[in-house]
């Protein structure tokens, strides 16, 4: 979310409690904030400790976000390393080792995007390759 | 990317040449799967474009 819509819908819940609230208030007895019980209530610690609690929230969500998208790339880094190893060991001269890697791009390949995916198939089938596949069929 | 495409060339060199095992049928089945996969996730229409793209290239 960029700066300008954070801000905005910021300002849309503050019109929106407001608008909600105003009635709400409105139509409960003028008078009760003058209770002693809710008095004490609405200035003293419980109403601190709600806002604390708000602003801990407002405060973790962003801390949340970044982390989240930390660990997102890491395992795209961490993807993208296995690709190339396993792309790697595709050209091997060894059959049981370009099958390993082939499995191991099966496994990638659920979790690769549709241009990553496409590329990897192209790499294995390129048309090179299979004029030696189809002669190794005959 | 580039080198693991000449990567892939070298190795149709050499197996032409003898000195790299052949492509056997289970790598064939799993260039299949991998087709597979990928009509599964983005549909098979895209599917077919890709084989069709493999086969005319």
């Amino acid at each position: 979310m960029t700066r300008k819509k954070w801000i905005l819908s910021l300002a849309a819940a503050a019109v929106a409690g407001g608008l909600v609230g105003a009635p709400i208030r409105n139509a409960a007895s003028p008078s009760a904030v003058d209770d002693p019980f809710w008095r004490a209530f609405l200035s003293g610690p419980p109403v601190a400790g709600i806002f604390a609690v708000m602003a801990a929230v407002v405060a973790f969500y962003p801390a949340f976000r970044t982390s989240e998208v930390a660990k997102s790339n890491a395992a795209r880094d961490q993807w993208w390393n296995c690709a190339q190893w396993a792309l790697q060991l595709a050209g091997s001269d060894n059959q049981a080792d370009r099958e390993i890697a082939k499995d191991a791009l099966i496994a990638l390949n659920t979790e690769a995007t549709k241009l990553e995916s496409a590329m990897i198939i192209r790499v294995i089938a390129k048309p090179r390759a299979q004029t030696a596949w189809t002669r190794a069929q005959m | 990317m580039v080198d693991e495409m000449k990567t892939a060339s070298a190795l149709v060199r050499r197996i032409e040449a003898g000195q790299a095992e052949p492509i056997s049928d289970r790598e064939r089945e799993q260039l299949n799967e991998l087709l597979a996969t990928y009509s599964r996730r983005f549909g098979e229409a895209e599917g077919r474009r890709l084989a069709e793209s493999l086969h005319s290239a």
